[in-house]
């Protein structure tokens, strides 16, 4: 954790935070649904170590909405969730049961506008945040490992060592469900960052 | 195929492709350049504008599900389909200028995706289903199935039936209505169902309400889909069944499939469980079996060996009943070993009934489910619902049969024949055993109860008491309820009742048993033992049976009783069929009836010993009776007393046949009625009498044909015996027996009436042959006299003897002989003698013997030799020999000093002891030419004078008393 103080964390977290609460609204509004979209932890760790702790904590293949995003920084944005867990999601947004179930390409369409919403409410905070324009590519849903999806990205990002890793917590009707938000940025990204926190 | 249009950041529509058009019915000309929210103000209500206006807000690209927002524009109709959409913005350098927006229709996608869903359904319905396959009962898995059926079909209901005793009964259903009834169990003949059993086909139909057979039981069913459930074996388990409101559900391909591979889930938790169960019971059978080993080696009788194999045969199968039937050495057919359980059944059949025996002659099990009870199984209606007819046996060796009832359906499955095995290996093993130790036990048993009865019999010289403890010792020994000898008559057509003893002392009944149809009557004709099971008493009896009630049944022993000289007889004896006669007790009647046969034979020839005996020593007396006696009417008196105490006969008579007379006349007779003289007599009208001995049983049915049957007849005589008297050949008379009662003599009592016959005949004879002696005798005798008298006058005349001396002197000897006791030959030799005294005087010269004047020495010594002459002379005569004593001794004198021989006392003959005293007593009381007779008291006392020299004291004592008396 020695990119970021503490002080800069709580920073990230609070800002985070904010950007997660415009996206809730969106998706209550959009959906017709009240959710609540919180993030407990945020935090910056070299990409290495991240890769190699969240396929421990989400072994296996898993269920990914990935965001490019382009501008004077860019990097992937992901948000990971387990496949019983992306599943449950969609069945409670659909109002379905909610039990595990096997998800079909209008299911993950549905997950993906979810992520999109979210990545699009989190990246546009960090453009605030770091006053810059970030342009979007269309979300995708992926379905493949941790380890698989992060050393692409790292091959994209070329040289990109840091990622911001946010715990984030989807609660409705009365069920809460976890993902991982994951963002990678560049070293000059990180240092905008750093500033835009101490600022 | 896509929808595209562009907006400016007003939401204006810039552009509108010829999809939109022809979708929603408006041309790009109508559309371009106006407020999309004008355009269709319903995108507002439904959020999607909001989604717009975040894109343009964000700079952010968005995509709208289907899931979430259905649609984005009707069609022209009015229709909606489901469309998904991709909301992008357009940039001028770094500014947003408005959006790009695709729609897709994805119709396509959501048909293929329902389908694809349903599929993963399946799958996941199917893995579901391994899991709880592995471990639960095939009830829950069934159960499983049809709600999820029920579920990914949207279907009104569904079940599953499986095949039960021929009929499909419902096992599983999910989603009835409570108001509609489905039937819990249907037959083969009815419906879709039956008819998918039936054909083991699957039925598929879309509208089912046009179906022959159908049966309408949900009246929301249009649609029905049915799989049999058959294994890859081919065994036919049931049937599934699938019921929809709407033929849509099961439009997509696949259901059948689906179906067809859910009953092969099914099939497989049946027989997994079924598996499951089977190692279950095999596992407890061998608990069970490891149990009976150990129980059994406690035993000591077959019995138990017997109750517990039954026992655990209950157990092993789940029986609700165990009849084990055994086969004892071999024997036919198989015994009633035991039953289980004892409180189930009142009274089994005893042996293995007959169907069963032919049901299991083929070797192979019977086995029985369903309504219509097999012949073979012998229980009593009681709700059975199944039952098993199972060969017991070791290699080589078969022990019998175990017959198992069932309340419920049962079915012999594989692992009950491996149990059934390892069960019969346990009886065999210990049967073997206890059967030897029990057959030792029981022979020894049997070994003790004939010695008793021996013992007893030993005690018996009576037919009739051996025959009374041998049916006693049946009682005790073989338990029996009754036991009766039945004696065959001799010519008659039926066996009679001779000896009957019962448990519980029921009075004999006087009946008699047909010799042809009864089982009494046809064991006396094949003349061997038998044991006969449940019969009534007209099967043994015959019309003698009719009396008792015809539903008592009882098994019966029958054994023939042969005795020497006894007409066959039959022992039979009852139990009721709880008793269970067999072979042992079949084998103990006949030895007891062949040891009371042999006891009745020895006591008859110990009675015929003593009775021979008894008969030889009366032949004995009576021949004995007959030499001694000249008498015929003692002799024949005799002869018949003892015909009636030997012969037992109430009447008996001697008839003789007349001399020139055609009449037998009774000679003797004893036990006749009286009657007037010559009523006894029989006429012979033509012919001879019979030279055979006559026999007649029954004079009420036979004539003997001698004239005297009406006699015979009123005197109350039943059987008549006549044997023929042969003198030399002729037949002299009769001799005959008669009974009162009916009587069959034996061989015995005819030889020995015949031989009484004889001895009547040898007495007739002798009788008759003394008669014929006597009289010549007489004859001679009267010839002798005179001769001799003629002598003794000659004598007289030429001895010149006083006249009448000779006379006097032979009459006063013979009286004075008999005074002294001798009989009357003796009397005749002592006439003989005393008239011939002086014949020895023939020999003197008549010089000597007339000379006047005494005589020399000389001729005193020839005078002194005519006793001497007399001697010679008389010595040479047979009959006169006797008569020599008084010539040759008259002159010896008691002191010795007589002569020729000087005898003395009582060397002297008696007759001349006694003629010396009565010849001196004549001569001296005669006149002499020399002197004149002696006065009677001088010559008396002369006499006395003498006595002790001349004469024998004790004659003279006895002379003078009677000389006395006389005179």
């Amino acid at each position: 954790m020695g990119d970021l103080t503490l002080l800069q964390l709580d920073a990230l977290t609070e800002q985070v935070n904010i950007g997660f609460g415009r996206a809730a609204a969106v998706l209550s509004t959009l959906l017709g649904k009240r959710i609540l979209l919180e993030a407990p932890l945020a935090g910056v760790y070299p990409l290495e170590t991240l890769a190699k702790e969240l396929s421990l904590l989400l072994p296996g293949e898993i269920t990914a909405v990935q965001q490019v995003f382009r501008g004077r920084f860019f990097g992937d944005a992901y948000i990971l969730l387990a496949h019983e867990h992306a599943a449950a999601l969609v069945d409670l947004l659909l109002g379905g049961p909610g039990a595990q179930r096997q998800m079909t390409s209008s299911d993950y369409e549905a997950l993906m506008e979810v992520g999109n919403i979210v990545l699009n409410n989190f990246l546009g905070t960090f453009g605030n945040l770091l006053r810059t324009r970030i342009v979007f590519s269309l979300p995708r849903v992926r379905l493949e490992t941790v380890s698989t999806l992060l050393r692409a990205s790292l091959a994209r990002t070329r040289g990109s060592q840091r990622a911001v890793l946010v715990r984030t917590r989807f609660a409705l009707e009365g069920v809460a469900l976890e993902g991982h938000l994951v963002m990678i940025l560049n070293l000059a990204a990180l240092d905008a960052l750093r500033q835009a926190l101490d600022g | 195929m896509f929808g595209f249009f562009t907006l400016d950041t007003d939401l204006r529509i810039t552009q509108w492709n010829a999809w939109l058009a022809e979708w929603t019915g408006r041309t790009p000309e109508s559309v371009v350049g106006r407020s999309l929210p004008e355009l269709f103000p319903d995108l507002e209500e439904r959020g999607i504008l909001t989604a717009l206006r975040y894109v343009l807000e964000f700079s952010a690209p968005m995509t709208l599900s289907w899931r979430f927002h259905k649609y984005l524009f009707p069609s022209a109709e009015g229709e909606t389909a489901p469309q998904s959409a991709l909301v992008q913005p357009l940039y001028d350098q770094e500014d947003v200028v408005g959006m790009v927006v695709t729609v897709q229709d994805v119709r396509d996608r959501q048909a293929v995706e329902q389908e694809l869903r349903l599929r993963v359904r399946q799958l996941e319905t199917l893995h579901e289903l391994d899991r709880l396959i592995l471990r639960n009962e095939p009830e829950v898995v069934m159960q499983t199935i049809v709600a999820r059926l029920v579920d990914m079909f949207e279907a009104l209901h569904a079940e599953i039936f499986l095949l039960e005793d021929g009929r499909l009964v419902l096992q599983a259903v999910r989603g009835l209505p409570p108001d509609v009834e489905i039937p819990r169990a249907i037959s083969l003949e009815e419906g879709v169902v039956g008819q998918v059993a039936r054909t083991r086909r699957p039925f598929f139909s879309l509208d089912v309400s046009g179906t022959s057979g159908y049966l309408k039981v949900d009246p929301r069913t249009q649609a029905e889909c049915a799989v049999p459930i058959i294994s890859e074996q081919g065994v036919l388990y049931g049937v599934l069944n699938l019921e929809s409101a709407s033929p849509r559900v099961l439009l997509g391909g696949g259901v059948q499939h689906f179906l067809e591979t859910l009953t092969q889930q099914i099939v497989i938790a049946l027989e997994s469980a079924a598996s499951r169960r089977n190692e279950r019971r095999r596992l407890e059978a061998l608990e069970t079996l490891r149990d009976l080993g150990v129980r059994l080696a406690g035993t000591q009788r077959l019995q138990e060996v017997y109750d517990l194999v039954a026992q655990a045969a209950l157990r092993l199968f789940s029986a609700d009943a165990a009849l084990l039937y055994t086969l004892e050495e071999g024997g036919q057919p198989p015994l009633l070993g035991a039953a289980q359980p004892a409180e189930v059944f009142s009274a089994p059949p005893p042996f293995l009934p007959q169907e069963a025996q032919e049901a299991l002659q083929a070797g192979k099990p019977r086995l029985w489910r369903g309504a219509e009870r097999p012949g073979w199984f012998p229980l009593p209606a009681d709700g059975w619902r199944s039952a098993a007819l199972l060969h017991l046996h070791i290699p080589q060796r078969p022990l019998g049969v175990l017959l198992l009832g069932f309340r419920r359906p049962w079915t012999f499955e594989t692992a009950d024949a491996h149990t059934l095995g390892l069960l019969a290996e346990q009886l065999g093993a210990h049967v073997r055993a206890r059967h030897l130790q029990e057959v030792g036990l029981r022979r020894l048993a049997e070994l003790d109860a004939l010695h008793l009865v021996s013992q007893r019999l030993r005690g018996a010289d009576d037919a009739d008491d051996i025959l009374h403890i041998a049916l006693e010792s049946a009682i005790q020994v073989l338990k029996v309820s009754w036991v009766a000898v039945f004696l065959y008559r001799p010519g008659e057509p039926f066996l009679e009742v001779v000896h009957y003893l019962a448990e519980k002392n029921a009075a004999a009944q006087q009946i008699n048993v047909s010799l042809y149809d009864s089982l009494v009557g046809e064991t006396l004709q094949q003349g061997r033992p038998r044991l006969v099971q449940r019969i009534t008493h007209t099967t043994l009896l015959g019309d003698a049976g009719r009396a008792q009630p015809e539903d008592m049944l009882f098994d019966a022993l029958l054994v023939p009783l042969h005795i020497p000289d006894m007409p066959p007889a039959v022992i039979a004896a009852g139990a009721p069929l709880q008793r269970r006669f067999g072979e042992p007790e079949l084998r103990l009647l006949d030895t007891i009836a062949q040891m009371a046969g042999t006891a009745v034979q020895r006591a008859s020839l110990h009675a015929r010993t003593r009775q021979q005996v008894a008969r030889l020593m009366s032949l004995n007396q009576v021949t004995a009776t007959i030499n001694a006696s000249m008498d015929l009417n003692l002799s024949l008196r005799v002869l018949l007393e003892e015909a009636r105490r030997q012969l037992k006969v109430d009447a008996a008579a001697v008839l003789l046949q007349a001399p020139y007379e055609r009449v037998l006349r009774l000679k003797a007779g004893i036990g006749l009625p009286a009657a007037a003289p010559g009523a006894w007599d029989i006429r012979l009208r033509e012919g001879a009498p019979p030279r055979k001995p006559l026999l007649v049983y029954d004079l009420q049915a036979q004539d003997p044909s001698l004239g005297r049957r009406e006699a015979l007849r009123r005197a109350g005589f039943r059987t008549y015996a006549a044997f023929p008297l042969l003198v030399k050949g002729r037949v002299r008379g009769l001799l005959e027996c008669i009974h009162r009662q009916p009587f069959q003599p034996d061989a015995y009592w005819l030889e020995f009436a015949e031989t009484l016959a004889k001895v009547t005949a040898m007495a007739v004879d002798m009788s008759e042959m003394f008669l014929g002696l006597e009289r010549a005798n007489m004859e001679l005798r009267t010839a002798y006299d005179a001769t001799i008298e003629g002598w003794a006058k000659a004598l007289e005349l030429r001895d010149n003897e006083t006249k009448g001396h000779s006379d006097r002197v032979t009459d006063l000897t013979v009286q004075l002989a008999a005074l002294m006791g001798f009989d009357a030959d003796e009397l005749t030799y002592v006439r003989w003698g005393a008239l011939l005294h002086d014949i020895g005087k023939m020999g003197i010269p008549d010089s000597i013997l007339h000379k006047a004047g005494p005589l020399t020495e000389e001729e005193w010594r020839i005078m002194r030799q005519h006793p001497v002459y007399a001697y010679n002379l008389l010595r040479s005569i047979d009959f006169l020999r006797p008569a020599l004593d008084i010539p040759y001794c008259h002159h010896e004198k008691w002191d010795g000093s007589g002569y020729p021989q000087g005898l003395r006392g009582e060397q002297i003959p008696l007759p001349a002891r006694l003629f010396a005293i009565v010849d001196v007593w004549d001569a001296l009381r005669s006149d002499r030419p020399y002197r004149s007779a002696w006065p009677r008291q001088k010559t008396r006392q002369y006499v006395l004078e003498q006595s002790g020299k001349h004469f024998d004291p004790e004659v003279v004592r006895v002379f003078l008393r009677a000389i006395g008396e006389s005179g």
